[in-house]
């Protein structure tokens, strides 16, 4: 290629590649940004770049990636429907997982399940978490906004600290937890600048207190179970719900679901539409566990369990949490291009 | 401000410019010491243009692509100039001490 590579078309394609691979990186921003200011910014990128220069620098590479994910983020927070939402999600979120911390309270009640009673450590660190998300719910209901969300982050580092070492309540009801802590710190930050509160008091009762009825099915059946017996035994343990344990989950799940639906349907309808969006991966993913194990502890009324399934808990519930979001975002998606192009699905 | 906003303030306390130009006469305000990235040098004008401390001067097409200049504002001029008088107070302020540490303790250093 000697003699060639000087050449004018040469450097035109040089150019050309740059320019493409800087408008690849301008893919970043949001597409009302880029059509505003794509061609001035690619104009500045390219007067910066050397002499036969093929790919953007790594500094510059990095900065229009954060720069464009930063201009993402804030425009969905200068929305007022997302921050309403979020504002929303930041209250429900906590409220469910307070209601959650019910479920080592409940189970040491039962004297059915003696063998799987908590230690003394697990339940503390279930009162002390409980106790924590009330209070992030009660900062967000109060509008203390950057509380709430430094209160929800903190929450969600002890959650993980919890199940790193070991001090967790049950396999399965820790990683719907840490889902939904995820959900609610996020949501939390996107809520910093909301104005308003979104929900009455009553409805976030409500939401509670339902919330607490999914993992503390177990409470009912210790209340109704009798113990009979002579001193020194036999004993006799009669229990009216027993095997009807696995239906519990769905009517409780059943009640949350209605209950959260009605918590949305008090919001505005774009808001109540996007909670509802939120909400389906942490409640999608709840019944499908329930389904699958028949309860939300694994040692309890086991279905489909091979034994390395236990391993790779973690990893699936997270992904089928994450899996489910996404394909509600794409099927979202794919709903606005229709309403866009009257009736037709667009190219992507 | 942060350095970057105030520095393009700066610059453009001189001429309306476009963004090329703005991050070539920051390199040269700043001495060569700071080069602002494009992702920042948007981003920095686009806080600015949102506090009405800067805005658009006109447009032109150059070789087919648009070229955007941007000017400062009465409430631009007005908040780089205090500013520049906090750094300056700031700055004397700092003389002021290392002269006297100076007078104390000669091991100090020159000013």
């Amino acid at each position: 290629v000697s003699g060639g590579e000087d050449t004018p078309q040469r450097g035109r394609d040089v150019a050309e590649v740059l320019e493409r691979r800087y408008r690849k990186l301008l893919a970043w921003y949001p597409a009302d940004y880029r059509a505003a200011n794509e061609d001035e910014m690619l104009g500045v990128a390219l007067a910066r770049a050397r002499e036969g220069q093929r790919w953007p620098e790594f500094g510059e590479t990095a900065n229009l990636i954060l720069s464009g994910a930063r201009r993402r983020l804030g425009a969905g927070l200068r929305n007022p429907v997302r921050r309403d939402t979020a504002a929303a999600v930041a209250i429900i979120g906590p409220l469910l997982l307070a209601g959650a911390s019910v479920w080592p309270l409940t189970v040491s009640l039962q004297t059915t399940f003696v063998l799987i009673r908590m230690p003394n450590r697990v339940t503390a660190a279930a009162i002390a978490m409980g106790g924590w998300w009330l209070l992030v719910a009660l900062a967000g209901m109060l509008n203390r906004r950057r509380l709430a969300a430094a209160g929800a982050w903190a929450g969600l580092a002890a959650l993980l600290a919890l199940a790193d070492v070991g001090v967790a309540w049950g396999g399965l009801v820790l990683y719907v937890d840490i889902l939904a802590g995820v959900l609610t710190a996020a949501a939390a930050l996107g809520a910093v600048r909301a104005d308003v509160r979104p929900l009455s008091w009553r409805a976030a009762v409500a939401v509670m207190a339902c919330a607490a009825m999914v993992p503390g099915w177990a409470a009912v059946q210790g209340a109704l179970t009798t113990v009979q017996g002579p001193p020194g035994g036999p004993w006799t343990i009669s229990s009216p719900l027993s095997g009807a344990y696995l239906w519990w989950f769905d009517v409780a799940l059943a009640v949350l679901v209605a209950v959260l639906t009605a918590a949305a349907g008090w919001l505005r309808p774009a808001v109540g539409r996007r909670v509802g969006a939120l909400m389906v991966p942490l409640v999608a993913l709840t019944a499908v566990i329930c389904w699958w194990y028949g309860g939300l502890y694994p040692d309890v009324g086991l279905r489909m369990l091979p034994s390395a399934w236990f391993w790779i808990d973690p990893a699936v519930t997270v992904a089928a949490g994450v899996g489910i979001g996404l394909a509600g975002v794409i099927v979202g998606k794919r709903a606005r291009r229709r309403h866009r192009h009257g009736g037709t699905v667009a190219d992507a | 401000l942060q350095e970057p906003a105030f520095l393009v303030l700066t610059a453009l306390a001189g001429e309306p410019m476009h963004g090329y130009a703005l991050v070539q006469d920051v390199v040269r305000i700043s001495e060569g010491r700071v080069r602002l990235h494009t992702g920042t040098l948007y981003a920095v004008l686009d806080r600015l243009r949102e506090a009405g401390l800067v805005d658009v001067d006109h447009e032109e097409i150059v070789e087919s692509r648009l070229r955007r200049y941007y000017a400062l504002t009465g409430a631009g001029a007005e908040r780089l100039a205090a500013e520049a008088d906090r750094m300056q107070r700031n700055a004397s302020a700092a003389v002021t001490r290392l002269r006297a540490l100076r007078t104390l303790r000669p091991e100090a250093g020159t000013l």
